[in-house]
C-alpha cells in the first residue's frame, strides 16, 4: 500500500463567527437560515470562497452533508457545496479549531503566552494542555503561507523589502532563519541549515514563488541587506534588476573599522555624529526636507579635518559603496 | 543604540526569544519551517502595544492592512482558513 500516489485533499475549511454557541445550535435546524448567515458573514468580511479551478462562477451554496465531532461531544459540523463546481466547504463555527479538540479560549491564551516568550512547557502547565499539542497548533498555523494571509488582509506585495538572516541553534546544530520584512510585517521566515549561496536563494525563493503565484505582475524593486554575500546574491538571482542597498544600521556598525590610526575617543565621536545624522534622516511622521547627500559630504569633510585626509577618503569611499538604497525610505 | 534598531532586528529579537525559551529549538525531526511560520503569523497578527500610538493594533494594521474582526484569535482562525480566497 504505497501512499505516494495518494492525492491530498484541498483544505476548504471556512471559519464562521456565530457570536455564540447558542445561535449556531439554533441555526442547525434551519438550513436556509444557516446558509444565509454564512453568506452574510462572507459579505461582511469581503472574502470569497475558493472554488475549484474549473468553476465558472454564478452558482450558489447549498447544505451538503454533516458529521459529528465525537471529541467535542458529538458537535454537528455542516458542509456546504457550490452548486456550479461541486466544491464542498466545511463550515467550522468560531468555537471549534480544525482537527483539534482544544477550546479556542485555551488556545488563544496559550498562544499569547508563547508569543510573549513563555516556553511551551510552562504554557502547557498554565493552560492544562500538552506541550506537543501547543507545538502542533503553531505548526498547523504555519502551514499557511504568510503571503496568502497578508494579501487577504489587503496588504499589497511589498516593492521594497529588508532581507536578513538570523542564526540560531537546533539542538547542537547551527541553523539560519532567512527573513524578509517590510515595516512591522514579516513577509517571509524560512529555515536553512547553512547560509551558503545555494541554500539562501532556495529559502528566499519561497517568498518569490508565493508572491508570483498571488500576483504575477508583482516585482521587488529594492532590497536592503546587511551586505552578506549570500543574501545579496540571492536577491540578485531571485529578483533580477533589483536595487540593492546596505541597511544603515549594519553600515554604521562597520564605520569604526574604516577609521584607522586615530584615538578611540575621536573614532567614537565621529561614529556618534554619523549615527545622529542617519537617525535624523529616517522617515518620520510629517516629512521634512533633509538633504542626506549634502550632510554626508559635510560629514566626510569633517572626518578629513578631524582624523586626517586618508581617513576622510576612506570614509568617502565607504559611503559611496554603502549608500545605495538609503533614499528609498526603507530603514 | 535603540533608535537605529531596525524593525527587522526587532522581529529577529522577538523570534530569538521564542527560540531561546524552547531550549535549543526543538525536536530535530520536527517541522521547523512550519513552526517558524506559525510564530511569524503570531508576530504579524497579535496586537503588540497597549498604550502607545498603535495601541491594540497588530503589525498588519499598523502597516495599513485590514483585519476581519477586532479579535486577533478569530482573525487568525479566519485568515488561516483554507476555504477563503
Amino acid at each position: 500500500m504505497g501512499t505516494a500516489a495518494k492525492l491530498t485533499r484541498e483544505n476548504r475549511t471556512i471559519t464562521i463567527d456565530f457570536q455564540d454557541e447558542a445561535p449556531y445550535f439554533r441555526l442547525l435546524d434551519n438550513g436556509k437560515a444557516f446558509v444565509e448567515c454564512e453568506l452574510a458573514f462572507l459579505l461582511a468580511l469581503g472574502f470569497q470562497l475558493r472554488p475549484k479551478a474549473t468553476c465558472r462562477g454564478g452558482g450558489c451554496l447549498t447544505r451538503h452533508s454533516h458529521y459529528a465531532r465525537v471529541r467535542l461531544g458529538g458537535l454537528p459540523i455542516w458542509r456546504v457545496q457550490c452548486t456550479t463546481c461541486q466544491a464542498v466547504f466545511t463550515v467550522l463555527p468560531h468555537f471549534v479549531l480544525r482537527h483539534r479538540s482544544m477550546r479556542p479560549e485555551v488556545a488563544r491564551d496559550a498562544l499569547l503566552a508563547t508569543h510573549g516568550g513563555l516556553s511551551l512547557e510552562l504554557c502547557a502547565v498554565l493552560y492544562h494542555l500538552s506541550p506537543l499539542a501547543l507545538y502542533r497548533l503553531i505548526c498547523a498555523l504555519g502551514h499557511h503561507s504568510l503571503v496568502t494571509v497578508l494579501t487577504r488582509c489587503g496588504r499589497a506585495l511589498p516593492p521594497y523589502v529588508l532581507a536578513d538572516e538570523k542564526h540560531s541553534h537546533c539542538l547542537t546544530a547551527k541553523v539560519y532563519v532567512p527573513t524578509i520584512v517590510r515595516g512591522r510585517v514579516l513577509w517571509h521566515l524560512g529555515y536553512t541549515e547553512e547560509a551558503s549561496a545555494a541554500a539562501l536563494p532556495q529559502s528566499y525563493g519561497e517568498f518569490q514563488r508565493a508572491a508570483v503565484h498571488q500576483e504575477p505582475s508583482s516585482r521587488v524593486k529594492g532590497a536592503l541587506t546587511d551586505g552578506f554575500d549570500s543574501t545579496t546574491k540571492s536577491m540578485r538571482t531571485l529578483f533580477p534588476g533589483v536595487r540593492l542597498g546596505t541597511c544603515r544600521r549594519h553600515a554604521l556598525l562597520k564605520l569604526p573599522k574604516t577609521l584607522v590610526a586615530i584615538a578611540s575617543p575621536v573614532r567614537q565621536a565621529l561614529r556618534t555624529q554619523c549615527h545622529t545624522l542617519l537617525y535624523r534622516a529616517r522617515p518620520r511622521k510629517g516629512w521634512r526636507v533633509f538633504a542626506l547627500g549634502q550632510r554626508l559630504r559635510r560629514f566626510t569633510d569633517h572626518v578629513a579635518t578631524t582624523a586626517g585626509a586618508t581617513n576622510g577618503t576612506r570614509v568617502r569611499r565607504w559611503l559611496q559603496e554603502k549608500k545605495a538604497g538609503w533614499v528609498c525610505g526603507a530603514r | 543604540m535603540p533608535v537605529t534598531s531596525t524593525l527587522l532586528d526587532q522581529a529577529h529579537n522577538a523570534l530569538d526569544r521564542n527560540l531561546f525559551m524552547m531550549k535549543a529549538f526543538h525536536h530535530p525531526t520536527g517541522d521547523q519551517q512550519a513552526f517558524l511560520q506559525g510564530l511569524a503569523h503570531l508576530y504579524n497578527l497579535v496586537p503588540y502595544q497597549r498604550r502607545a500610538q498603535h495601541a491594540g493594533q497588530c503589525g498588519v494594521e499598523v502597516e495599513g492592512g485590514r483585519v476581519p474582526t477586532a479579535d486577533w484569535f478569530l482573525n487568525l482562525q479566519i485568515l488561516t482558513s483554507g476555504g477563503f480566497r
